[in-house]
């Protein structure tokens, strides 16, 4: 009895956190061929190290970096986010509206139900593969 | 110059002071968008069609609800996702509601942004969107007509392509059907937001 409430216990005090480096929630929206799309994901540094992205890529854009994007005085700009970091047992969201994952030059249209491969190159994890759902853009 | 700086200081006022305020009340405060503390003018500027076609804002625009941007179709984020939001609430609105709203966006990227590439970017949110495109001191002009801060190339930051983005206005702005300048859409703004707005600005200036 007393190892089954220590189990209750434990399980409500830690919430499950992967102990590796993971990529999830992935998807795209649509896009034309040859033109610019966005892609989002959450990572999750489950380790117990800083983490740092070296780069992304992906079969379907020659070019994918990740920006963040900012309003400023009514403005809107995005910067490049060089290698970032996500510090033990953090994540980092790309989401709408926010930073993102840009992809460029597209090598064909992109449609609502279309997968997109990418892969995260991770500089202590390594790669990282993942297929982000295209879906229309405000779905 | 003077008049421009006075204009974009009254709509810096009315947006840093909601930002200060509590959540707005919707019995004295009917729009999610920032509302101006006073109404202005709607520009008057001509720009090219996505027909070829010469295109006078204010006398193509008037007695619509006006919902004007700027922006271009290589932006990632934030100009599709302000098209398709308002493209879904207005497939989703009566038709007494959508056929009163006419939805404006301005290239600011003229170079790359050619009539068919905005007409496939815009198709892809509504037939009811409206493209314009101008040589860019025609655009800056109508940026400076609606009151905006130009927008512009940014060099600084090379995209790994080796091309570029564009800094630009993030507002949408709102002319309701009186030809007034009343509400500001900012960046962020929800579908939501836009459905519960639209059919209220559509009413401004009709007799009760």
């Amino acid at each position: 009895m007393h190892s089954l409430l220590l189990f209750i216990v434990t399980a409500c005090a830690r919430p499950a956190t992967p102990s590796t480096v993971v990529v999830r929630d992935a998807r795209a929206f649509e896009a034309h061929q040859g033109g610019t799309g966005a892609a989002y994901v959450t990572i999750i540094n489950g380790t117990d190290s800083t983490e740092a992205l070296d780069s992304v890529t992906s079969a379907r854009s020659r070019f994918v970096s990740a920006h963040a994007q900012r309003e400023t005085n009514g403005y809107v700009t995005m910067t490049p986010l060089d290698h970032p970091t996500i510090a033990a047992h953090d994540s980092l969201v790309f989401t709408p509206g926010s930073d993102h994952l840009m992809l460029e030059d597209l090598d064909r249209d992109l449609k609502a139900g279309d997968q997109v491969p990418l892969t995260f190159w991770f500089h202590r994890a390594g790669p990282r593969q993942v297929t982000a759902l295209v879906t229309p853009y405000g779905s | 110059m003077r008049t421009l700086l006075s204009c974009l200081a009254l709509l810096s006022v009315a947006a840093c002071g909601r930002g200060r305020e509590p959540a707005p009340d919707p019995k004295t405060d009917p729009y999610k968008g920032l509302e101006l503390l006073q109404p202005m003018g709607k520009p008057n500027f001509t720009l090219t069609d996505l027909d070829g076609h010469d295109f006078n804002f204010r006398h193509e625009t008037d007695g619509y609800l006006t919902l004007l941007f700027f922006g271009y179709t290589n932006c990632p984020d934030v100009c599709p996702l302000h098209m398709a939001n308002i493209g879904a609430v207005l497939r989703a609105a009566p038709p007494e509601v959508a056929n009163r709203v006419k939805v404006v966006f301005v290239t600011t990227d003229p170079e790359r942004d050619s009539i068919p590439i905005l007409k496939a970017f815009l198709g892809r949110f509504s037939p009811q969107i409206i493209g314009l495109t101008g040589t860019p001191a025609e655009i800056e002009a109508a940026e400076q007509a609606a009151r905006l801060l130009p927008a512009y190339r940014d060099t600084v930051n090379k995209l790994p392509s080796g091309g570029y983005s564009v800094g630009h206005a993030a507002q949408v702005l709102a002319f309701t059907p009186d030809d007034s300048l009343r509400v500001i859409y900012p960046f962020g703004i929800r579908q939501q937001d836009w459905a519960d707005d639209i059919p209220k600005l559509v009413r401004v200036g009709m007799p009760r």
